[in-house]
């Protein structure tokens, strides 16, 4: 309980500077982390607000992670996993599709906007495009604003 | 000496708690003639006096259901966690804030505005008409309790010590346990731990469903009235979204047994945090689709999707309520 | 925060510069100090480095840490390094978590502030981790010693010999029909100029020795399953076709009638359909190139290889033709002439034009045959055997079932109850289609063969077959056909002057002639009614008329006879049926008719008549010949044989549509006995099959394992729509017209029953056959098969799957060139000479098209050759890389085409990169021989026509050291193509579920230190699959696969990752929600306890059933929702 409301207090504090959001990423092992290091080794710049939480395969990532981001102050959840057809579990993304189109429409009964979750599929070779991604996400959590949950 | 004193409580609540006890039938004899039953608002009449005259912690135990919506409610939860030397949540309500719960998707100005003001059953005359916290009378200012913009769980506002989960909690359940505590309280045995969920098991609600489940594939959801289930196979095998498998068991699946899907009233089981998310999480791995296009015409069909997968659990659950700040 | 303390040590990597000059590496130590948990927090310069790692094993020892976190690259670089750290320090390994903030935070970051919030969170999150994790014990996984290797080119051969040198078992797996790739192909090598040939051949020979090399060419990997250590392959192995007692003497090519593209050769040169890809080929055995089996073999009932006879009369070779086709065909002379053909009806020729005219191709190489006195020679019976078989019946069927019996050593009896032998061949088809003397001849060589004819015997009357049996017959093959007329069943048909069809024609045919009138009516459509007609007319009738109840659309005689008919003025009136034989005081006086229209598709899909209303009208005629149709005679059961078989409501004999066996197990049926009146190639096919399940019969078998051809009811289609991969596709194919059957004038023939059509000329036959397309290469001419000595070709070959199981795999798969064609301006593929750089090698190799000469489309010698670099490579619009060895190959080129021609050379490069060993000294030589190097991209390459009309081409280009535009004539131009990733790698990527690297060759696991493995563990890499290399760096990193192999091998066992789910099954109440999400398996249900479970061993850990799991009752061994829920927190509090 007292790290929400100390993030509360933070983010009150925050929102009248200029306003950096926290992104979160959850990425596959195989795909989009080696992608990312891939942008890394290849110094491609990308986004500093993305903070890339790695799982074995998109497919670990369960919903509750998300909504539990959004509720310990992420402004925007990024999940990215390989190409269809690419998994290297055969088919994870398949299910973490799903999972996100589900939790979109919940999302949005939520009354958080859609646009804060983002699915991405990059592969270990496409350094731009995650870099890519991690710019436009930005962006367009930065038009979003904040997200302030009602707390009472 | 004297006996142990029993309190039961109705916060935000239908009352259907309270139908429980009595349906314990015959039984309610036992628990009265070892319990002195001090306070139960639903039977017989009380005043606050009264219960603030209790000394602090002399109640043994006090069933509160009811979710806590205004400050009434809290001013009792308060009161009797004082008084109480063991506060149960008892029932969905009180638990996880269960259909009251549902009103965190507005707040009290679009409440109000629709109660006392849009709902058709109004008169004319009366429409418009809000209650106020503070009214002016001859015989003097009166007050009535402030009403929140959000309903919460008792343990969001009090230190709770049991749970007993279920809209309501299955008689049989309740019996059990208040037996099973006169037990304890006879031959001074061990509690269980704080915290603890009382009158329920830790399985699923499937644990308990007679129903023959397959390995899942859904390519079409259908609501109740849309199709005849066959009455031996799972629900969710033939579409019809039940969220048993990420409720708690306890109930004995009653609903189920009647071929009504399981609404999750026993809240989220041992290991789940967001009974509605994770429902979520689950579903979405089996539905029969590949592209985001058939996903979204499968799920098209889920109605009111937030109110189904957090009907018993929103206010207990990771964001509690509906945001309207982003909706812009 | 968290209750349960902990001490953790918190270790900042500078990693030299590269992390601390974007991120305060200081600042990041001071803030995770701030933790309750943490007991040390400090950075260092290189915390992999052995002092590095000291300090974390001191740490754990002297300060009792039990935790550890590593900010540092990523720990897909150096997770393992301090996991061994901790453990050897005395924690448990996965008491480790590593915070990435090198290649994901300060290479990506450039504001130090942000860079540095970002390690703070970053660290921050896997210290909230690191304390949830729990310590785990690796799993232990045996090693499997044999090794499959994917790609025999250099790098594959290589690996092999070098993991076979250590006495372990290689599964080598080659595509293409021959080992050695793309190498093989090469005729120099730089700098060194050896010839390929001769260095790399020595080891594909001794790859083939090695026992312990099991090589699978002409194969590729369909599936792979398991995990290192314990793989399992699905090898799909095509059929060669020649099995090992091939002796490489190449007898085959010479007969061989089909030529198709060289791909070995670049499709420089043609090979024949049986072939070697080249003569040091290995495996050292010919491969037969069957794509497809043609649909007109596919569609015949006795399987006629028309292909195959239509491919030896296109090369003249008529008389192979006309064994080939009578080997197979009994009968062939006949169905030469009134076959019904389905073999055109299927033929793909179809698709560009008309199909071919098979049938008087077939006909013209028999013709041919006997015009030359040819002699077909009865095949050598193997083993003459006591058995009888008693045949009833002469027809079709019965002739061939005779014939295969008597083959099989059998003694055969034919019964026939007509006075001459041929069943419907003799009695029921007119002269002029089907001369006597030519039925005569078959039948005589069926005499020739030892088949005995009983004729004017009649089953029933003059013997039974219960009598046959008694005289020791082991089987009976019932065939009598169907020489029944059926009745049109319409008043007055009994009337004197209303004949049956097939009445009508026996007597014609046996010399009878029936006194029939001037004006004749003939009621059907079949080739009975055609018949009639025709023959009546021959007989002398003045007006012939058809009354047939469809269309001409509908009517089942075949187009060309009721063309013929209507030539010869018989008139046909559709849509006309007879609704009673119209008499007056009994005589006949005609017909009454109906008019009908077409409603529905019947069941024979063909559309069902309906009368129209007040349509009838009368037709007068003096003879009316009923042909509508035919049943079987089956008297004969009755009479005094009393054979009580299963008839079927059709009056014909049940016999099952397999084995042709009767309800009397010693009895077989066919023909149009069992079929119904139906067509002789059909009955044939019935004969055929009868004799096999007699034979089975006899000796006592199963009936089952046919080896006779039964048609499938759907016919492949060439691939993409061509007849064969080599071939254009039908609409690109140009066309030809087909060719016409000679025949006698119309006025002439009909006053004589000489035989209609001539027969084709050989003009027109060879013609005729060359419009053939060679469907599937192979024809199935079996001429091979003919002249092989060691009897190495086997038709009946099948692809098969094999099954191998490795504890290790190497990808060699290779690279394949830029198609050049897509660079427009070049010419490639419009412009006469311009060459792709493989085209160019096979046109130095002594064993390709020119046998190593240089010379131009039209044979002579260049006076000028281009030579253009990076076409493909270096460009931004294809691959953005370099391709590395088209330097050093065209300077090799230059080489050779100054060392073999006298012609000026000119080298249109970008950079010459000469960065080998020798390389550069080579680049020195060349120039001094004197080679033009202009240092420009060339813009275009066009067609000139020079003074004298011979065409050159002409280079445009900057030279962009001298700063001008420059315009070379040359009379050929070579393109040195990029190297790319082999067509085959997504498929390969997928199977072995290997990633990508941008320029789409597969990813290493790292760029410098680890170039050999791969991100999955057990599969490596090699050669150009890898990324473009030359010889020498591909045999480098080739050994140094086979070493990682062997390293991992000699270790016998291997630790996994515990990352592995688990169930716990206090909380799992079976909802089954996880059972089918499992790609692996792993996931099992068990019925009785009402829960699922997962199987360790299958299981890789993905976490999907984890996340899904409603009850919450699966966990994730190293990734636990708690531990994430842990991370999520760490990431977002605010440090």
């Amino acid at each position: 309980m007292d790290t929400e409301e100390k993030t509360k207090k933070e983010k009150e504090v925050k929102s009248n500077e200029k306003f950096e959001p926290k992104i979160i990423a959850f990425m596959c092992n195989w795909c989009s982390y080696s992608g990312a290091d891939l942008a890394g080794v290849s110094r491609i710049k990308s986004s500093p607000n993305i903070r890339i939480i790695r799982t074995m395969c998109s497919g670990r990532v369960d919903p509750s992670f998300i909504i539990q981001a959004f509720q310990k102050g992420a402004d925007g959840v990024m999940v990215a996993g390989c190409h269809f057809g690419d998994c290297h579990y055969v088919e994870g993304n398949f299910k973490t599709m799903r999972r996100i189109e589900l939790l979109k429409l919940v999302i949005k009964q939520f009354g958080i906007n859609e646009k804060r979750v983002r699915l991405e599929w990059i592969s270990a070779s496409e350094a731009e495009k995650y870099a890519k991604a991690s710019f436009e996400f930005t962006k367009q959590i930065k038009e979003l604003g904040q997200l302030r949950l009602i707390k009472n | 000496m004297a006996k142990p004193k029993l309190a039961l409580y109705w916060a935000a609540s239908c009352g259907g708690c309270e139908i429980t006890i009595v349906d314990t039938e015959e039984k309610i004899l036992d628990v009265a003639d070892f319990f002195d039953i001090v306070l139960w608002p639903c039977i017989m009449d009380f005043k606050y006096e009264d219960v603030k005259a209790i000394d602090d912690g002399d109640i043994t135990i006090t069933l509160f259901n009811g979710a806590i919506r205004n400050s009434e409610n809290l001013e009792m939860a308060k009161l009797l966690r004082r008084k109480s030397k063991l506060l149960i949540a008892f029932g969905s309500c009180a638990q996880d804030g269960c259909i009251p719960g549902l009103s965190n998707f507005y707040d009290r100005q679009s409440t109000f505005d629709y109660i006392y003001n849009e709902s058709p059953s109004l008169e004319e005359s009366s429409k418009g008409v809000f209650p106020q916290t503070k009214t002016k009378m001859p015989e003097g200012e009166i007050d009535i309790p402030d009403f929140w913009d959000t309903v919460k769980t008792l343990d969001q506002v009090v230190d709770v010590d049991y749970y007993i989960p279920g809209c309501p909690p299955q008689s049989f359940q309740v019996i059990t346990v208040l037996l099973a505590v006169i037990e304890i309280l006879k031959n001074g045995k061990e509690l269980p731990p704080k915290g603890a969920v009382l009158g329920a098991g830790e399985k699923t609600c499937c644990d308990e469903c007679p129903r023959e489940r397959k390995e899942k594939k859904i390519k079409e959801f259908f609501r109740p009235h849309e199709i005849i289930p066959k009455d031996d196979e799972c629900l969710l095998d033939q579409g019809i979204l039940c969220v048993g498998p990420a409720t708690r068991s306890g109930c004995g699946a009653l609903c189920v047994q009647v071929n009504v899907p399981c609404r999750g009233c026993y809240g989220a089981p041992v290991n789940v945090r967001d009974q509605g998310s994770k429902m979520i999480s689950a579903l979405g791995s089996v539905i029969d689709a590949t592209t985001p296009e058939e996903v979204q015409k499968i799920i098209g069909k889920i109605a009111d999707p937030l109110g189904t997968f957090y009907r018993f659990s929103l206010a207990a659950s990771t964001l509690k309520r509906v945001q309207f700040s982003d909706e812009k | 925060m968290d209750n349960n303390k902990q001490k953790i040590g918190v270790y900042i990597c500078h990693c030299g510069v590269n992390i601390s000059q974007t991120v305060d590496v200081e600042k990041v130590a001071e803030t995770l100090k701030a933790n309750p948990n943490v007991e040390i927090s400090c950075t260092y310069k290189f915390m992999c480095s052995d002092p590095g790692q000291k300090m974390i094993e001191d740490d754990i020892q002297n300060k009792g840490l039990t935790r550890v976190v590593v900010a540092a690259c990523t720990p897909h670089m150096h997770e393992l390094t301090f996991r061994n750290a901790c453990e050897r320090g005395g924690l448990n390994r996965y008491l480790f978590q590593m915070a990435n903030i090198r290649e994901q935070c300060a290479w990506v970051h450039d504001d130090r502030k942000q860079a540095t919030d970002k390690a703070k969170s970053l660290v921050n999150a896997s210290v909230h981790r690191v304390v949830l994790q729990e310590p785990l014990t690796p799993m232990k996984a045996h090693i499997n010693p044999d090794t499959l290797i994917v790609g025999a080119g250099i790098a594959g051969v290589q690996s092999a010999l070098e993991i076979a040198e250590s006495d372990n078992n290689v599964y080598l797996v080659e595509k293409e029909s021959t080992i050695g790739g793309q190498m093989a192909k090469f005729d120099k090598t730089f700098p060194t100029l050896d010839c390929s040939a001769c260095i790399l051949t020595p080891k594909m020979v001794s790859v083939s020795h090695r026992k312990n090399i099991k090589l699978f060419t002409l194969s590729e990997v369909e599936e792979v399953s398991g995990y290192i250590g314990n793989f399992k392959v699905k090898i799909k192995k095509k059929a060669r076709f020649v099995n090992d007692k091939c002796t490489s003497c190449d007898e085959c090519t010479n007969v061989c009638p089909v030529h198709v593209p060289n791909w070995f050769d670049e499709f420089t040169q043609n090979r024949t359909a049986i072939h070697k890809a080249f003569p040091q080929a290995v495996p050292n055995t010919y491969v037969i190139d069957r794509q497809e089996r043609p649909p007109c073999i596919e569609v015949c009932p006795i399987r006629q290889e028309a292909a195959g006879y239509i491919a030896l009369i296109r090369e003249k070779r008529f008389h192979e033709a006309a064994q080939l086709i009578h080997k197979r065909n009994p009968l062939a002379v006949v169905c030469g002439r009134v076959c019904y053909h389905p073999c055109e009806s299927e033929c793909n020729r179809g698709h560009v034009d008309k199909p071919l005219a098979i049938q008087q191709l077939k006909r013209f190489a028999l013709d041919w045959e006997t015009e030359h006195n040819g002699t077909f020679e009865p095949p050598e019976i193997e083993n003459h055997r006591s058995e009888k078989v008693a045949v009833i019946g002469s027809g079709p069927s019965g002739l061939t079932c005779a014939y295969d019996l008597i083959i099989k050593g059998y003694k055969v009896t034919v019964f026939e109850k007509q006075s001459i032998p041929g069943g419907m061949l003799a009695v029921g088809i007119p002269e002029y289609r089907l001369p006597k003397k030519i039925l005569a001849k078959e039948i005589n060589y069926f005499k020739k063969m030892g088949i005995e004819f009983k004729t004017n015997v009649a089953l029933g009357t003059d013997f039974t077959t219960d009598e046959l049996f008694k005289e020791g017959y082991s089987a009976v093959f019932l065939a009598m056909g169907a020489h029944n007329s059926i009745k049109l069943n319409v008043p007055n048909e009994d009337t004197k002057g209303v004949i049956s069809g097939v009445e009508f024609l026996r007597k014609v045919n046996i010399g009878i002639s029936p006194n029939i009138g001037n004006n004749i009516v003939i009621i059907g459509g079949g080739n009975t009614a055609i018949d009639a007609a025709r023959t009546a007319q021959r007989m002398g009738s003045k007006k012939v008329t058809i009354l047939y109840r469809r269309t001409k659309l509908e009517m089942p005689a075949s187009p060309e006879e009721i063309a013929d008919a209507e030539e010869e003025g018989i008139h046909i009136s559709y849509l006309t049926a007879p609704s009673e034989v119209w008499t007056e005081n009994g005589k006949l006086r005609g017909l009454k008719c109906i008019r009908m229209k077409l409603g529905e598709p019947d069941s024979s899909g063909r559309r069902r008549p309906i009368p129209v209303t007040n349509s009838e009208h009368e037709l007068e005629f003096d003879t009316v010949i009923v042909a509508v149709s035919q049943s079987p005679d089956l008297s004969g059961l009755n009479g005094k044989s009393k054979i009580n078989i299963e008839k079927t409501k059709w009056n014909t004999i049940k016999a099952n549509p397999e084995t042709l066996q009767t309800s009397d197990s010693r009895m077989f049926a066919g023909g149009d006995v069992v079929l119904g009146p139906s067509t002789i190639i059909e009955s044939m096919g019935q004969g055929r099959r009868a004799a096999e399940s007699i034979d089975k019969f006899i000796n006592g078998e199963p009936l089952n394992n046919y080896t006779t051809h039964i048609v499938k009811s759907k016919v492949l289609r060439g691939e993409d729509f061509r007849p064969h991969s080599y071939a254009p596709t039908y609409k690109e194919t140009s066309k030809a017209l087909r060719e016409e059957m000679p025949k006698i004038d119309p006025k002439i023939r009909v006053k004589s029953f000489d035989e209609v059509e001539l027969g084709f000329t050989e003009e027109q036959a060879v013609r005729e056959a060359t419009r053939c397309l060679n469907c599937g290469v192979c024809v199935e001419c079996h001429e091979c098969e003919r002249v092989c000595e060691p009897g190495a070709v086997d038709y009946g070959m099948q692809d098969e799957i094999v099954e191998v199981d490795v504890g290790q795999i190497i990808i060699a798969t290779g690279y394949d060139i830029f198609n050049a064609s897509k660079f427009i301006p070049y010419g490639y593929g419009k412009l006469k000479n311009v060459f792709n750089s493989l085209e160019f090698e096979r046109l130095l190799s002594s064993t390709g098209p020119t046998g190593g000469k240089v010379l131009l489309e039209n044979g002579k010698e260049p006076r000028a050759v281009a030579i253009i670099h990076c076409v493909g490579s270096r460009d931004e619009n294809f691959n953005k890389y370099c391709s590395r060895v088209c330097c050093m190959y065209a300077l090799k080129f230059a080489h050779l085409v100054k060392d073999r021609t006298n012609a000026e050379v000119y080298q249109f490069y970008i950079d010459m990169r000469a960065y080998g060993k020798g390389y550069e000294e080579f680049y020195k030589r060349v120039l001094d021989e004197g080679v033009n190097v202009i240092r420009g991209k060339v813009a275009e390459v066009v067609e000139r026509k020079a003074d004298e009309g011979d065409k050159f081409l002409a280079v445009r280009c900057e030279d962009t050291l001298v700063g001008k535009y420059r315009e070379i004539p040359v009379d050929m131009v070579v393109l040195c193509n990029a190297l790319q990733p082999s067509k085959t790698s997504n498929k390969v990527a997928k199977i072995f579920s290997l990633s990508k690297s941008p320029d789409g060759f597969f990813l290493e696991k790292h760029p410098k230190l680890d170039p050999f493995s791969t991100v999955s563990d057990g599969i490596y890499i090699a050669g150009c699959a890898q990324g473009p290399k030359d010889i020498p760096d591909t045999v480098a990193q080739a050994a140094g696969a086979a070493g990682r192999a062997l390293s991992l091998i000699s270790k016998a066992e291997v630790e996994l990752d515990p990352v592995r789910a688990s169930i716990d099954e206090a909380f799992c109440s079976g909802c089954r929600i996880c059972n089918n999400l499992c790609p692996y398996g792993a996931i099992d249900f068990i019925e009785d306890e009402k829960v699922s479970i997962v199987n360790d061993a299958l299981c890789k850990g993905c976490g999907t059933c984890v996340a899904a799991c409603p009850a919450g009752a699966i966990t994730g061994k190293g990734f636990s929702d708690n531990q994430i829920y842990a991370e999520i927190e760490g990431i977002l509090e605010e440090v």
